[in-house]
């Protein structure tokens, strides 16, 4: 570019500069949005292909492997299948057993928050969440029931358990004392869905004894990583939320 | 005919190339060479014996558990044939391949025009007929020119020796008239994507904006033209892979995204990056199934995934030992894709582990459930250490491994006064918090603790009762 002296030469510099940078940014944002298009119609197809052609890929070994690189590059689970297409195709077990998986990656990836006990329901919504439900539509809880009843084979690890009437999933080795199943039915009934030592105290009729119980009871569940402590909710009280009982505790955090 | 060497992963399977996939595997096939001794240069054979023969998409493999583990290439494949079992079909039937010889360098770096053969017999029950239906067909996809040409310079090629030359220029003479029809060493031209010209409309901002448009354009067109049926795919799957990694690339780049939503994506992504491009399938592997399926489901836990960016390892050390049964299910059916294999088989292929010389354990614990416990952990060596704990709080001492006889000593010297949790355990061990707990519990079933189950939580002292 030719230098052009005096202060209207460096308006005018300055004046291009802007102008280049602004066609910049149109045509970026042109592109982005032109990419994400792209990538929603690869996300859909994908996912209709993975439904529609399972047994097809799977039969070929090598197109299976770059069909599977495209899933993962893109997002797509590659176990979309669908309840009412495979009963039709190949029986209700593949079915499971895809639906299984996820359930059992679900509990893992929400194994560090909840310590491996979850309620059932809030499990089926993050398995639905995970599984792009646009495509294969959703499960119901009945399924995920089945599915984690198919991984029986796998020892009794996986277990549904049940608190006054709800069910947990249980996906790390142990038991629910009977205490701590209290403390999971104490918390549910708090409008933020925490609990305390005292408000514990109470349900197993107050008094020193009662105080004891429902230390021990919540000193197990903070042994077994399955609640979170709150120092500040009242000075000089712990309060605790159990991601068992709740999804409450989510939003306070 | 000197072959390639194969290495082998720890459990015994072939190391595969990356996104090279297994096709087909026969067992009992035997390798024969007519032109005299081969397989290995520096201990030449007639024949080796009771191998697996596996079809990949870039090379045939022969595997033994006594006579080694060889290749070839099928870029060097000039020719196959079935031979005739005899007239009342009583010989086990038989494949011989024709292959080039390729005494210094390798095939697809450099082709010669002298071949050698390889006899391969079926002994099995479904005789050579899985090889012979599929081979074409992967012949004809030649995917092996998508590998990197440097996979290939990992394996070192067989040494040259004048006897094998010999050989090979023998059995060519008769034939040498038709080398030029040979359709495997043709070099590729370039692909259309690797030559891009300059064009004067490209020039300037204006041109910037036109060729951005047309790229764009052309990747709508792609995916319009893929996505019409399995056959489209099945023919543009490569540059749909690399239009998805760009995609994700371009759109990861913009997204900073919610906390809490990337938090959980970053399990996924982890758990999905652990791809297999080869899953052992019932298809594939036959009657070889579950113990293949053993093998590999055992390379996967304990062998971190090469080019992996993460530094997480493999996922059984990544769990600090011990992962459950159905963890361990979850992640290897993830890293399969679609192939899913079901818990019943799973199951089946952990417990041939001790068979196969594997050192990975699969236990049941008294609550019921299984974990895969990586072997490396004998109960007297773990009982010892939990022992010098119980004697003293000095974590490095108990650390180190003794013999139990000492730390016997130890403890019934310190009096059973001290007691230990979950936490020191699983410290001292270096394991996870649950397996720690179940080290405990064993320990205490064995005799040599005793548990203390109060106000404190689950603790544990040394058994005194037993010097009594």
């Amino acid at each position: 570019m030719r230098r052009r002296p005096g202060i209207s030469g460096l308006q005018r510099q300055q004046a291009q500069r802007e102008a280049f940078s602004d066609l910049g940014s149109v045509a970026a944002s042109a592109r982005q949005l032109a990419m994400e298009e792209q990538l929603q119609s690869f996300q859909s197809q994908l996912a209709q292909f993975a439904l529609k052609h399972r047994a097809d890929i799977n039969s070929q070994p090598a197109f299976r492997a770059s069909f599977h690189k495209m899933c993962r590059d893109i997002g797509v689970d590659p176990l979309a299948s669908n309840k009412g297409f495979w009963s039709e195709a190949l029986g209700l077990g593949e079915f499971y057993f895809d639906l299984g998986v996820q359930v059992a990656e679900a509990c893992m990836a929400s194994r560090l928050e909840t310590g491996g006990l979850i309620p059932l329901d809030v499990l089926v919504r993050r398995v639905n969440k995970r599984r792009g439900t646009a495509v294969s539509g959703e499960v119901s809880i009945d399924d995920v029931k089945q599915a984690i009843g198919s991984l029986g084979k796998l020892g009794s690890t996986f277990k549904l358990e049940m608190v006054s009437g709800k069910y947990l999933v249980r996906s790390v080795p142990g038991e629910l004392s009977p205490d701590a199943a209290a403390a999971i039915d104490v918390a549910a009934q708090d409008p933020d869905g925490a609990i305390s030592e005292d408000s514990l105290a109470q349900r197993f009729g107050g008094g020193v004894g009662g105080l004891v119980r429902a230390r021990e009871a919540l000193e197990s569940f903070m042994r077994d990583g399955m609640a979170w402590v709150d120092g500040q909710r009242e000075p000089g009280k712990y309060w605790y939320y159990l991601p068992a009982s709740s999804e409450k505790w989510s939003e306070v955090l | 005919m000197f072959l390639y060497k194969l290495t082998l992963t720890p459990s015994g399977r072939p190391l595969l190339f990356p996104g090279e996939v297994e096709v087909v595997l026969m067992e009992a096939t035997d390798l024969e060479f007519p032109s005299g001794a081969g397989g290995d240069a520096a201990n030449p054979r007639e024949k080796l014996t009771a191998g697996v023969l596996t079809l990949t998409t870039a090379r045939i493999l022969w595997t033994s558990t006594s006579a080694g583990a060889y290749f070839v290439p099928l870029p060097a494949m000039r020719h196959h044939e079935e031979l005739s079992r005899g007239m009342f079909r009583t010989k086990s039937p038989r494949v011989r391949f024709e292959v080039f010889v390729t005494p210094d360098v390798h095939p697809a770096v450099q082709p010669t025009s002298a071949t050698g053969h390889v006899v391969a017999a079926f002994r099995g029950r479904a005789g050579c007929d899985p090889l012979v239906a599929s081979l074409p067909g992967i012949l004809a996809q030649r995917a092996w020119t998508r590998l990197p040409p440097t996979v290939w310079l990992t394996s070192p090629p067989p040494t040259s020796s004048t006897t094998n030359g010999t050989n090979a220029v023998t059995t060519t003479t008769n034939n040498s008239s038709n080398h030029n029809s040979s359709t495997a060493q043709q070099p590729q031209p370039p692909s259309e994507e690797t030559a891009t010209f300059f064009r004067a409309s490209d020039a300037g901002v204006a041109g910037i904006l036109r060729r951005q448009e047309r790229d764009s354009a052309a990747a709508d067109r792609d995916l319009s033209e893929a996505f019409a049926d399995l056959n489209a795919l099945k023919e543009k799957a490569s540059a749909m892979v690399s239009l998805a990694s760009k995609l994700k690339a371009a759109v990861a780049r913009s997204e900073g995204g919610a906390d809490d939503k990337r938090a959980t994506e970053d399990v996924h992504g982890w758990l999905l990056s652990l791809g297999i491009d080869s899953p052992v399938t019932k298809e594939s592997a036959g009657a070889l199934y579950h113990q293949q399926l053993s093998r590999q489901l055992a390379d996967f836990l304990l062998v971190p995934p090469t080019g992996d960016k993460s530094s997480h390892g493999a996922p059984l050390t990544a769990a600090g030992g011990m992962l459950s049964l159905v963890d361990a299910w979850c992640i290897y059916n993830r890293a399969r894709g679609t192939a899913l294999v079901s818990p019943e088989d799973v199951r089946k292929a952990c417990e041939l582990w001790p068979k196969l010389g594997i050192p990975i354990v699969l236990r049941t614990f008294s609550s019921g459930s299984l974990a895969v416990v990586s072997g490396d952990f004998d109960d007297d060596v773990v009982d010892a250490k939990l022992l010098v704990l119980m004697a003293s709080d000095d974590v490095e001492s108990a650390r180190s491994t003794r013999p139990l006889e000492e730390a016997i000593r130890l403890a019934r010297h310190a009096g059973g006064l001290r007691s230990v949790g979950v936490t020191e355990a699983a410290r001292v061990l270096g394991t996870s918090l649950e397996l720690a707990r179940e080290h405990l519990l064993c320990a205490e079933s064995r005799g040599w603790l005793c548990r203390d189950d109060g106000g404190s939580g689950l603790r544990f002292s040394y058994n005194f009762f037993r010097d009594l």
